[in-house]
Parts: C-alpha cells; sequence; structure tokens
C-alpha cells in the first residue's frame, strides 16, 4: 500500500496537450477513479503513474518518493489493461505466475502465491487453460490476478470492464469491490462509465481535456458539482439545465440552473414557483419511471413515482425542490 | 409420436453437395493428378532393374551432393530466419518512410534468380571481377588487400558460399513478409504489462515474441528449408564443380541421360524433405512448449 502523489503533471504529445497540470493525491489504501470522456487524459495520466509514459513536466510521487524517471518495474506498481493483455500462448497459471518467474521465485514460492491468487479470484480448476478457453469474465479475473499477485503498492486499472457485457459488468463490479477490501491496496481506477465510477470508488476525480475538474467522494462530486460538465456528466438521467430567467423565484438571465431528475415534481394544477411545461414521452425502466417535459425550448426528465402515471401531451407545473438547485454562471460555466 | 429422422441416400447427399463438389473436385484434380504422375515416375524409375534406389547410395557423386545439400540446408535455412527476423523487427516499428522502406527490402524477390546469380558471378569472377579490383586495390577508396586475385569459384567453399549468399539476399524479402505478418499478430499492450512486471527486451523476446512468432518461424523454417534442399540455379551458376542434388538430377538426366538414377536421386530428397519438415515441425513445438513453462 502507497500514497500517490501527482503534482502539477503534464504530459504533451507534441501541440496536444494529453495531461495538464494535474494535482492529485490518492490515500493509503483508497480507492480512487478517473472518470471522464474519451481523449479526456485519464488513460494517460494512468501510462504516466505505470511509467509507460514519459513525464513532460510536474512529478509523481509514490509514498514521497519522486519515480518520474524510475522504470515501470521499480515502481512496485501492477497494471490490468482494457484488453486485459493476456499472453494468449500461455495457461492461466502461466499467466498469473509470469512475474513471479521475471522475479526469480523459487518454485514453492511462486506456486503458493499462484494458488493464493486462484483462490482469491475464484479460478480453481482453470489453471491449465488457456486465455481463448475462458469466458469475458474469466479472464478479467486472469488479469487480476497477474497483477495481484506481485503484491503492487498500487493497482492500476484502466477500463477493465468495458469489454464485458452489462450483466457481467455488474457482476464484476461486486467482485472488485470485495477484492480491494480484502487486498487493502491503493487502486487507481479509469472509466468513462460514471456509474461504474460511483459505485466502486472511495473518491473520484472527473477529467476534462486534460485536466481534472473536480475531485471528491461520489456524494460530493453527484451533490455538489462544481461545475456544468461535472454535473451534467455525473447521474443518469443527467442533470436537467434551464436557463435562470424562465424560473420564477431565480428571474437571472446570467444563470444557468441544474436540478436532477429526483428533485422534481409535477402538479396538473398551477402553483407558486413551478414552471409551466407539457407532458411528453415516459419512459419505464421497470423499478423507475421517466417522464420528459416540454419546457420552453427544452425538454426535462423527471422521475415518477412507481404509481404516478400522466398523459403525453397534458399541460403540467414542474415543481423544484429548491434545496437541490444547483446555480451556475452562464459564462464561465462554474458553480455560484 | 417422435419425428422419424429421415435418412439421406448417398446420391441425395451428393446432390445437395453438388455446387461444393463442383468447385473443388477440379482443384483437387489438379493437384493430386500431376503429383500422382511425378510419384509414379519417380517410383517406377528409382525401383526400376537394378534398383537405382540403392545403388545410388554407393555413388560418391551422390554421397558428396547430398552432404553439401545437407550443409546448405543447415546453414542457409536459418540464415534466411534470422535475416527475415532482423529485417521484420527494422520494419515492424513504425517511422517516417516505413512504407517505403519495406518496398524496397522487397526489391530482391523481384529480381530473377538467374539474373541474380550472373551478377554475382560477375562481381566475384576470376581474374577480374569486380571484388578482385576492390581487394587488389584498384578502387582507390579502399585498401590493397590481395597481392593476386583470388578464384572464388575455384573452391567448394567459396562458390558454395556463394551461391549461399546469392540465396540468402534473392529470398530474403520471403523470410521477412511472414515473420512481419507474425509480429502484427502480438497485442502490444501484451509488452506493456511484461514490461511493468519486469521483464527485460531480452525477456520480452524470450517469453512472448518468440512464443507467439513460432508458427510464422515454423513457417519460414519450412518453407525455406525445402527450397534450400531443391535449390537449383545459384549452385548451377556459381558453383558447377560442385554440384548440390538439385543440379546433380539435371546432369543425370540431361547430360548422363540417365533417367533411373535421377529418379532415384529425386526420391532421395523428397525423402529428405519430408524428413526435414518433420524435424523442425517437432523442434518449433518443442521450444515452445519449453517457453510457456510456469
Amino acid at each position: 500500500m502507497a500514497e500517490v502523489r501527482l503534482e502539477n503533471l503534464c504530459k504533451f504529445f507534441g501541440e496536444v496537450k494529453a495531461v495538464d497540470n494535474i494535482d492529485l493525491t490518492v490515500k493509503d489504501g483508497e480507492f480512487l477513479t478517473l472518470v471522464g470522456p474519451s481523449g479526456c487524459g485519464k488513460s494517460t495520466t494512468l501510462r504516466l503513474i505505470a511509467g509507460l509514459e514519459k513525464v513532460t513536466k510536474g512529478g509523481i510521487f509514490i509514498d514521497e518518493r519522486l519515480i518520474n524517471d524510475l522504470p515501470p518495474h521499480k515502481r512496485n506498481i501492477s497494471m490490468v489493461f482494457q484488453s486485459y493483455a493476456l499472453f494468449p500462448h500461455m495457461t492461466v497459471e502461466a499467466n498469473i505466475g509470469f512475474g513471479l518467474k521475471i522475479k526469480k521465485l523459487d518454485k514453492d514460492n511462486k506456486k503458493s502465491k499462484v494458488g493464493w491468487a486462484l483462490n482469491l479470484l475464484r479460478l480453481e480448476g482453470l489453471e491449465k487453460r488457456l486465455p481463448r478457453e475462458l469466458s469475458g469474465g474469466q479472464r478479467q479475473r486472469v488479469a487480476l490476478g497477474r497483477a495481484l499477485v506481485l503484491e503492487p503498492d498500487v493497482l492500476l486499472l484502466d477500463e477493465p470492464l468495458s469489454n464485458l457485457d452489462a450483466k457481467l459488468r455488474l457482476r464484476m463490479r461486486t467482485e472488485l469491490k470485495r477484492l480491494h477490501k480484502k487486498v487493502k491496496t491503493t487502486i487507481i481506477y479509469v472509466t468513462h462509465d460514471q456509474a461504474e465510477a460511483m459505485t466502486l470508488s472511495d473518491r473520484l476525480a472527473v477529467m476534462k481535456d486534460g485536466r481534472i475538474l473536480q475531485a471528491g467522494t461520489p456524494s460530493e462530486v453527484y451533490e455538489k458539482p462544481q461545475d456544468l460538465f461535472t454535473a451534467g456528466f455525473i447521474g443518469s438521467p443527467t442533470m436537467n439545465f434551464l436557463s435562470g430567467e424562465i424560473i420564477p423565484f431565480v428571474k437571472d438571465e446570467n444563470i444557468l440552473v441544474g436540478i436532477r431528475p429526483e428533485d422534481l415534481k409535477f402538479s396538473s394544477a398551477e402553483v407558486p414557483d413551478a414552471v409551466k411545461g407539457k407532458s411528453s414521452i415516459t419512459e419505464s425502466l421497470g423499478s423507475d419511471n421517466y417522464l420528459y417535459v416540454e419546457v420552453s425550448d427544452a425538454l426535462v426528465s423527471m422521475r415518477l413515482k412507481p404509481e404516478e402515471k400522466i398523459e403525453e401531451g397534458k399541460k403540467i407545473w414542474l415543481v423544484f425542490d429548491k434545496r437541490k438547485l444547483h446555480r451556475f454562471d452562464k459564462s464561465t460555466g462554474r458553480r455560484v | 409420436m417422435p419425428e422419424k429422422t429421415k435418412r439421406y441416400s448417398i446420391w441425395e447427399k451428393l446432390k445437395d453437395n453438388l455446387f461444393i463438389l463442383g468447385i473443388t473436385v477440379p482443384c483437387f484434380l489438379y493437384l493430386f493428378a500431376f503429383l500422382i504422375i511425378v510419384l509414379f515416375y519417380l517410383l517406377k524409375f528409382s525401383f526400376s532393374e537394378g534398383l537405382p534406389i540403392i545403388s545410388i547410395l554407393s555413388e560418391a557423386e551422390f554421397r558428396n551432393a547430398l552432404l553439401r545439400t545437407f550443409w546448405f540446408m543447415l546453414i542457409g535455412t536459418p540464415l534466411q530466419l534470422a535475416v527475415g527476423i532482423i529485417l521484420a523487427l527494422l520494419v515492424y516499428e513504425s517511422f517516417k518512410g516505413v512504407s517505403l522502406t519495406r518496398s524496397l527490402f522487397l526489391i530482391p524477390i523481384a529480381i530473377p534468380a538467374l539474373v541474380t546469380a550472373v551478377i554475382i558471378n560477375l562481381l566475384f569472377s576470376y581474374p577480374f571481377g569486380h571484388m578482385n579490383d576492390l581487394l587488389s586495390g584498384k578502387y582507390t577508396f579502399f585498401p590493397k588487400i590481395l597481392e593476386l586475385p583470388l578464384n572464388f569459384s575455384g573452391t567448394e567453399f567459396f562458390s558454395i558460399g556463394l551461391a549461399m549468399l546469392g540465396k540468402v539476399w534473392r529470398d530474403m524479402p520471403i523470410s521477412m513478409l511472414i515473420i512481419l505478418a507474425g509480429l502484427q499478430t502480438i497485442e502490444k499492450e501484451g509488452y506493456e504489462a511484461a514490461q511493468i512486471m519486469g521483464a527485460n527486451f531480452y525477456q520480452r523476446f524470450k517469453y512472448i515474441t518468440l512464443p507467439l512468432l513460432t508458427p510464422a518461424i515454423s513457417t519460414v523454417l519450412i518453407l525455406r528449408s525445402i527450397e534450400n534442399w531443391k535449390e537449383f540455379i545459384f549452385p548451377f551458376v556459381l558453383a558447377p564443380a560442385y554440384p548440390l542434388l538439385g543440379v546433380l538430377i539435371d546432369r543425370l538426366y540431361h547430360v548422363q541421360q540417365n533417367p533411373y538414377m535421377a529418379g532415384a536421386c529425386a526420391l532421395w530428397l523428397v525423402l529428405f524433405i519430408g524428413a526435414t519438415t518433420f524435424l523442425f515441425t517437432f523442434l518449433t513445438k518443442t521450444v515452445r512448449a519449453y517457453l510457456v513453462k510456469v
């Protein structure tokens, strides 16, 4: 276990600023997720920590030791790749034991460590199989085993669930949580899936254009997004944004108001401080129903109680939970 | 009532597969009919009166040619593989002008083997070839090394060496392309994972590149060894005094007008090719199994 600190970290590819002045501390034993859209620099940050890319500017510290110029294997980190990067010609056992073989561990020690990893990841009985004979979830577990068997200070996971189907992804999420509780290694996880980031992490850092926009616990980021991008990126369905001038109790054209679907109610009769709209389609997700309401030129989503039903095209009034309102400066996009 | 399974007669099966048969039978006929004719004559000549297949073994000319061809194959095949691997590694990484470099490396294959052999012959001819001129100090940019010109084709070592040089140079693009195709199937992330685990360049090559490249290496070894066993043009032009089996077969058939001995010689050649193919397949499989052990 170790603390990872990134200080003014930059990575430029020619003119392109892939990572732009990042400051971040990942505490000892913490599960931190870098989340953001494709091309935001999260994988590059991970590769910089791994030593697979050279730092342009700034520093990477593991337990206060500057590791910028250390080769990857001297950083005591392990990495799981999006494609798993298993060796296709090696059995499960050989894949997991590869790092130990390179470290020239004696046979008995190697056998017991590989056995520990097989047991931890519930891979017993599959030792002699080749990666092509495994399911996606099993391959994923082999990649995790190969990384964990080396007892790294820091475990780096680069979108490890993105190649799995939705059902398996959910199962692997639980599995990852269980693993983290058991091994207590510092984990830096990269994903573009905000649901994954919210459910797995102790803390998450939202990235865009090579910068970290906000870092905090999932509830902090969800409940108090510091800018428009974070507010819109975290949460599903996404936060609704309405111009302040159409909301009676805001009446400010410089303000953009954000409200989450679960913080809206509707009324069939006009009520004070409500905004008029017209009901549109209803989406049913089984446990939740979402109603889309046309307000001015925007489409606002709101969560309905299971017993609530509404016809399409009806005039309704949207009632805001004022405590849950997010106000953003239209020009800067920052929270006010 | 369980439904009765319909039983098809052979005629019905043939009718169902008429299209597949229609397109595959001509291919098989083309391949096997010719093969059967060749094998028939080889066997006919080899096992004719006096059993040439056995009697040729006591001929010194055959034994010498066999030994020469064996060495030609044994040294030439790994040499072609090594050159193929080095060139493939050179053009594997993407850099500015990689396509042009790859195309340049393909030039030797576009030149007819006979032309290459004749040019090498001219370069190394005695006493006025370019190589002798160069080593005798006739070109100002190169120091004088030889007092007297060297007769390269006068010794077995040099003339077979020149034939091998020509063969390796001319066929290097084939090995390069096969190895390059093999290299391109290896995921780069595997190397990165190994690098993080502490594997150095040699270990990455030994445990990842080499085993994953064994199918390509095996293909190169088998194809090149077959080619080397039956090589004709380069030794015919550059080492006429020291015939390999291919040249000997031609000599027995055309010059000595002895199709029986030529047939026996060719049959032995086919048997040696078969044995070498088996050996290289076994060898590459064994090496791969050793490399992927935990």
